[in-house]
């Protein structure tokens, strides 16, 4: 069982999420909490496995989130952290990769709904991977493919398609079993894609949604 | 003849601090309809749209949560509108970014020598800009580009709107309700505003928005 605590200041937020992890077979919601205070007495008191906090919550308001996540980087690097958000904000997205894109993840707060959609990111970020929300992925491709000049503009269908899924976090299996291709064949068009794009290849899963999502917002 | 020059001093010396007064009093009232808007902004985000991203939260993939879904972007996008959610955190250049991400035509952010300034002076160049941006989208042509300069010194933020559309004659038409709001309210805090403009090449819209020594810190 992985044991979460839940974070955000409004009551509406806090039922809908503990009813959304509680359905899950994997998952216990540990502690519930109103603000990022609360949320730092629990995790001192006994620290769960996952976090999943509102980005705007008290004492400080914008940004409560990604303050939690950041000191857990060096007081709890274990724990995985998972941030709530209303905004497809690339800039938030990064501020919380800062330090480490092991074991944290964006999403935004009306995707939390769709298809086991949370569930899933808690289990992914607690074994230790990186979550970007598709939605933000997509709206960040979409602008950043606009410009006449884009780079984007060289890669082929295909090669966008595995471009999103490499920013979402996935690995290189994970987007092969999406895509149903081989794995050899993501291999190869993720060369292509770093080599169109002038990107430095980065084998680490983690690191290489930095550099897209920083190539992206660029 | 002393006396009359006296009085005729008087009356010049009460003109000019009856004009000062004027002045700060505009820039008072400027102040206060932001703070307000800003009030505002904050109160739409923390009540009905956290109540409708809970139900959300609540309601799978289904012909009402794309409704939903609905209601809530046109909400997030009047809450913006009233004040940007990110203008505070990340600065004027990343909220127009995110403006940049969903206008109708491509629009490029150029900033140089970021500083951050108060709210007031913030959100009066993002409010700007975003007018000019708007006017773009709708009078310069669907094959348009737009570029956003930013330039940030002691003195002020200096902000830069072009376009390559269609033009107008600056001339023969008088501006519109916009744009002659945004120079009232430029006015009212000591800035500028200027349009630019003729049919067949593209439009300038050039303000400065002084600091009036309320530099935040970076």
């Amino acid at each position: 069982m992985i044991t979460v605590a839940i974070a955000d200041d409004s009551y509406l937020v806090r039922e809908a999420l503990q009813q959304i992890i509680g359905r899950s077979e994997h998952l216990t919601v540990a502690a519930v909490c109103a603000d990022g205070d609360e949320l730092r007495e629990v995790i001192a008191r006994d620290p769960p496995d996952a976090v999943v906090t509102d980005l705007r919550m008290p004492p400080s308001g914008d940004g409560e989130g990604l303050a939690v996540a950041r000191e857990l980087r060096v007081t709890h690097p274990e724990i995985a952290v998972i941030v709530l958000s209303q905004f497809a904000e690339p800039r938030v997205a990064l501020e919380l990769l800062e330090g480490g894109a092991e074991r944290r993840g964006y999403l935004l707060k009306d995707r939390v709904a769709d298809a086991g959609g949370l569930p899933a990111a808690i289990e992914a970020v607690t074994a230790g991977g990186t979550l970007m929300d598709p939605g933000m992925v997509g709206s960040l491709i979409g602008a950043a493919a606009r410009g006449d000049d884009s780079p984007l503009g060289e890669l082929s269908v295909r090669e966008r398609e595995v471009l999103a899924l490499m920013a979402e976090g996935m690995s290189n299996a994970a987007i092969a079993e999406r895509l149903v291709i081989t794995q050899r064949a993501v291999e190869k068009h993720v060369n292509s894609i770093f080599r169109k794009l002038r990107l430095r290849d980065e084998q680490l899963v983690s690191r290489r949604v930095m550099a897209v999502l920083l190539h992206l917002s660029g | 003849m002393l006396r009359a020059v006296s009085e005729a001093t008087l009356v010049a010396l009460q003109t000019e601090s009856l004009g000062r007064e004027l002045r700060e009093s505009r820039a008072r009232l400027v102040t206060a309809a932001d703070a307000e808007r800003r009030r505002l902004g904050r109160d739409l985000h923390d009540s009905a749209q956290q109540r409708l991203v809970a139900l959300r939260m609540r309601m799978g993939e289904s012909a009402e949560g794309a409704e939903l879904d609905r209601a809530l972007s046109e909400l997030r996008a009047l809450a913006g509108g009233l004040y940007p959610p990110l203008l505070s955190r990340y600065g004027v250049a990343a909220a127009l970014e995110a403006l940049a991400r969903v206008s109708a035509i491509p629009v490029k952010i150029d900033e140089h020598a970021p500083i951050r300034y108060s709210d007031s002076v913030e959100s009066t160049a993002y409010f700007c800009c975003l007018e000019a941006l708007q006017n773009a989208a709708k009078h310069a042509g669907a094959a348009a580009t737009a570029t956003v300069r930013l330039l940030g010194s002691e003195e002020g933020l200096r902000f830069d709107v072009t376009d390559d559309g269609d033009g107008f004659d600056v001339e023969a038409s008088a501006p519109g309700a916009g744009l002659r709001n945004l120079a009232d309210r430029l006015e009212a805090v000591g800035g500028t505003l200027e349009i630019d403009s003729a049919p067949g090449n593209g439009t300038r819209v050039t303000g400065f928005v002084p600091a009036a020594g309320a530099l935040a810190a970076t």
